[in-house]
């Protein structure tokens, strides 16, 4: 039976994660550094070395999940770093002491915060999006839809071959402009405001008046083949927003992780610099 | 017209295949309407495009409606053509060809471009994937962790080498310029150091090795051994960083190391662990610090001094007699003018502007207004310095000799020459016998002055067999009781007096008048005190000793 990776394992990961945060707020409180709590006593020095450790461990994932042939473990990886990256807000937060500014430390303390953030969309976007695209093809795949909607393009053509030429014209709009996705916040927003088939549909039906009435039994039928499609379309326009959505994160978590990377090397380097 | 049509279909596999179809009209109509003699059935085609008509001269082609035409690739609205000419209509090729013998004219029609698939059309116009819509995490991954090391890394260790070297107009010579690492300031600098905050190789000096002693003591050399190195050889007092208490980047205060666990690690057992120490055991002032040990005066004509425990009920040999009580209470403190006068402490104990100690009492600013060192009851506003006795003694002879000599001394008992009139000259004889009084009242009027109603009222005065004998005991007023400790009485100030000093009971010099460490301990805990005020070691006691010697060897620092 599928396991979601959040209870993998009987949650062994999260319960993992909450020991780990526990035992350092306690470790934190216990401690009572001579001046003030900071990123340089020996708790400090500590949580900071688990902090990199487990940022390091963290994209490791990014490598490991690349090699093939190891899917059943790899979903606890998954559940590991889902539940070991979330610990890191507890354990680089008191790394810091809550000590904050305008400096190198705060600025990979900030992308830390920034990437977990963003990691933590993903796995609201892995619960909540593959359901929802399920819902919305119904059983069908996309192929079977872009092959309908072909199909509709044929048959519209056929009926409008024997049409006045605005409604022909239309016709060949909705068969030639329409598009699916497009830019990132087209993908994202799952519509199409310039929509060749949304303004053939709604050509069509200004015009249906003032065509003859030889040709009302082929414009309703246009009609409903050009309403039948726009349905397909946003179907497949949701497809492609409940996918981006499901992507999106990562556009913005592993640039930043690499970010971190650079920042959290900079930052142990920096702070053994001037000792 | 007779016109032979032909339409031609080209295989997938190579080779066309022809429709042919015979047409006799007299405008042959072209479009894709079904009543069009040459009927295209596309979309693309208006209902009706053109028509072709024989004309003398040959056939003649022409565009019906605002659709234009192309002929041989021009674009045209009508024209005569000729075998071999190609017109365009919409996606369609019209020929003109050699038209059989039986017929007027001849053309083939072709579909050159031909309805594509659809879904791969649709498919190529779409963009359904984020990377296709313009995004890249390679790339972009790659950027950003450049940038940053670039910014955070590479620039502020290479600024170092920039700028290495360069001695700046500031302060000590120091530079305070902002350079790249200011990225990596970990935190607010103490406001005493902001000086030369920008200038971090000024006490990070050397990469990878934590701030030396020696970069501190290029400002504060001075700064002394917590205890005698060589008595106490301990390492973490010898070879302490300086750092390891005076942590920097903590905000604008000027941050020491205020647990009181670094003192008591070490004094909680001093006594086991540096048996050679006189000083007592003590982790918390609460709980475990000894009574206070005042030092006192034991015997102020050798100059010794002694610590005593305010429990062993310390006297304090000062030679001064002094009680608190009497002057505290109004009555009996009738002044020369008449009158009494109420005393307050303030009336002598004033704390000293820096705030610190106590101004000293003197006999000239607090007690000379009532105590006055009158000496002569016809000369009633003449008083004697309060000085050395032989000064006393001077000024006494001087006194009655010029006295003597001028004579008018209004005093009966007085001889005849001191008693006539001033200014009469004297002879040789008459001189003796004036100074000869003059003498006699000088010894007189030192026993007065040197008696328990002047002189010892205050000090003990010893008498030998004749007044140039006569010596007054040493003062020996304590400045402070306590000289290891800090107190400040401007802190207190919102307290009374008598809080801590049972001054209004005191009848002698010599009781102590300092709170035992028990009335501290009404407002004072200790160190992780919360219902009080929590007052760690360093509150009263200082680190560096001044006595001893300083911790970075002058030598040291002179060779770098």
């Amino acid at each position: 039976m599928h396991e979601s990776f959040l209870v993998y394992a009987g949650f062994r990961y999260l319960k993992i994660a909450s020991i780990m945060c526990i035992a350092a707020i306690v470790v934190y409180v216990w401690h009572s550094p001579p001046d003030q709590p900071n990123g340089g006593t020996w708790v400090g020095y500590g949580l900071g070395g688990l902090g990199a450790l487990l940022i390091l461990w963290l994209m490791w994932f990014g490598i490991r999940k690349r090699r093939y042939g190891t899917e059943s473990r790899l979903q606890g990886w998954l559940s590991a770093h889902v539940y070991l990256g979330l610990s890191l807000v507890t354990i680089a937060t008191l790394h810091t002491g809550f000590q904050f500014g305008w400096n190198l430390h705060t600025l990979a303390y900030g992308l830390m915060l920034v990437v977990i953030a963003s990691g933590a969309f993903g796995i609201y976007a892995y619960v909540r999006y593959p359901r929802l695209m399920t819902e919305n093809r119904r059983g069908i795949t996309n192929n079977e839809i872009y092959t309908e909607i072909g199909e509709l393009d044929r048959e519209c053509r056929q009926v409008a071959s024997a049409m006045p030429d605005e409604i022909a014209s239309l016709v060949l709009v909705s068969c030639n402009e329409t598009r699916i996705g497009g830019s990132i916040l087209r993908q994202l927003s799952g519509q199409d405001p310039t929509c060749g088939t949304a303004r053939a549909f709604a050509g069509i039906r200004d015009l249906a008046a003032s065509v003859g009435a030889a040709h009302g039994g082929d414009v309703r039928k246009l009609i409903s083949l050009l309403g039948k499609k726009q349905t397909l379309l946003s179907t497949l326009r949701r497809d492609v927003q409940f996918k981006a959505m499901l992507e999106i994160w990562l556009y913005f978590h592993v640039p930043l992780s690499f970010a971190l990377l650079a920042a959290l090397v900079a930052h142990v380097i920096s702070v053994f610099y001037y000792w | 017209m007779e016109l032979r049509l032909a339409f031609l279909t080209r295989r997938a596999k190579g080779g066309v295949s022809t429709k042919e179809d015979a047409i006799s009209a007299e405008v042959v109509r072209i479009g894709r309407g079904t009543e069009n003699e040459v009927y295209l059935p596309d979309p693309r085609v208006p209902l009706r495009i053109a028509s072709l008509r024989q004309t003398p001269n040959g056939l003649f082609c022409e565009s019906v409606g605002d659709a234009d035409l192309r002929l041989n690739g021009n674009v045209v609205r009508n024209a005569q053509v000729s075998v071999g000419d190609v017109i365009g209509v919409g996606p369609y090729e019209i020929v003109v060809v050699d038209p059989p013998e039986d017929k007027d004219a001849a053309i083939t029609v072709e579909l050159v471009q031909p309805v594509g698939d659809d879904v791969k059309e649709l498919l190529a116009r779409s963009r359904t994937t984020l990377s296709a819509g313009g995004m890249n995490k390679r790339l972009w991954s790659w950027v950003l962790f450049l940038v940053i090391a670039a910014a955070f890394l590479a620039l502020p260790i290479s600024g170092q080498f920039l700028h290495a070297g360069r001695t700046g107009d500031g302060p000590m010579g120091i530079k305070n310029d902002l350079s790249f690492d200011v990225a990596w300031k970990s935190g607010e600098m103490m406001d005493p150091h902001k000086f030369f905050a920008n200038d971090c190789g000024a006490c990070h000096q050397k990469a990878f090795e934590m701030t030396p002693n020696r970069a501190c003591a290029a400002c504060h050399g001075d700064v002394r051994h917590h205890a005698d190195p060589v008595a106490f050889p301990d390492k973490d007092l010898t070879e302490a960083r300086c750092a390891s208490c005076h942590k920097d980047h903590q905000g604008p205060n000027p941050l020491a190391h205020t647990d009181q666990r670094l003192c008591s690690d070490c004094h909680r057992d001093l006594r086991e662990r540096a048996p050679k120490t006189t000083l007592a055991n003590a982790s918390d002032f609460a709980r475990d610090h000894p009574q206070f040990k005042p030092t006192v005066s034991s015997d102020p004509g050798k100059d010794i001094w002694t610590r005593v425990s305010l429990d062993d009920s310390p006297k304090e040999i000062s030679n001064l007699k002094f009680p608190h009580k009497t002057h505290l209470d109004a009555k009996k403190m009738r002044t020369p003018k008449g009158g009494f006068k109420q005393l307050e402490c303030a009336s002598c104990h004033t704390v000293e502007p820096g705030g610190g100690l106590m101004v000293k009492v003197n006999m000239e600013t607090h007690c000379s207004e009532c105590h006055r060192l009158t000496f002569e009851p016809t000369a009633p506003d003449r008083q004697v310095s309060h000085g050395k006795p032989e000064q006393v003694l001077r000024e006494l002879g001087e006194f009655y000799a010029a006295r003597a000599l001028e004579g008018g001394v209004p005093d009966e008992t007085a001889p005849e020459v001191v008693r006539r009139r001033p200014g009469t000259p004297l002879s040789v004889p008459e001189r003796k016998e004036a100074l000869d009084w003059s003498r006699e009242r000088t010894v007189k009027a030192a026993a007065y002055i040197f008696s328990v109603s002047q002189c010892g009222t205050c000090h003990e005065v010893v008498k030998g067999p004749n007044p140039a004998d006569w010596t007054v005991q040493p003062v020996r007023l304590t400045d402070r009781w306590q000289p290891m400790s800090r107190f400040s009485h401007v802190k207190h100030r919102d307290m009374e007096c008598t809080d801590c000093h049972a001054a209004a009971d005191s009848m002698l010099s010599s009781e102590v008048l300092l709170p035992k460490i028990e009335s501290c301990r009404d407002c004072h805990g200790g160190g992780a005190e919360t219902a009080r005020v929590p007052s760690a070691c360093i509150m009263c006691h200082g680190f560096h000793s001044p006595a001893q010697p300083p911790m970075v060897d002058p030598k040291e620092m002179a060779r770098k």
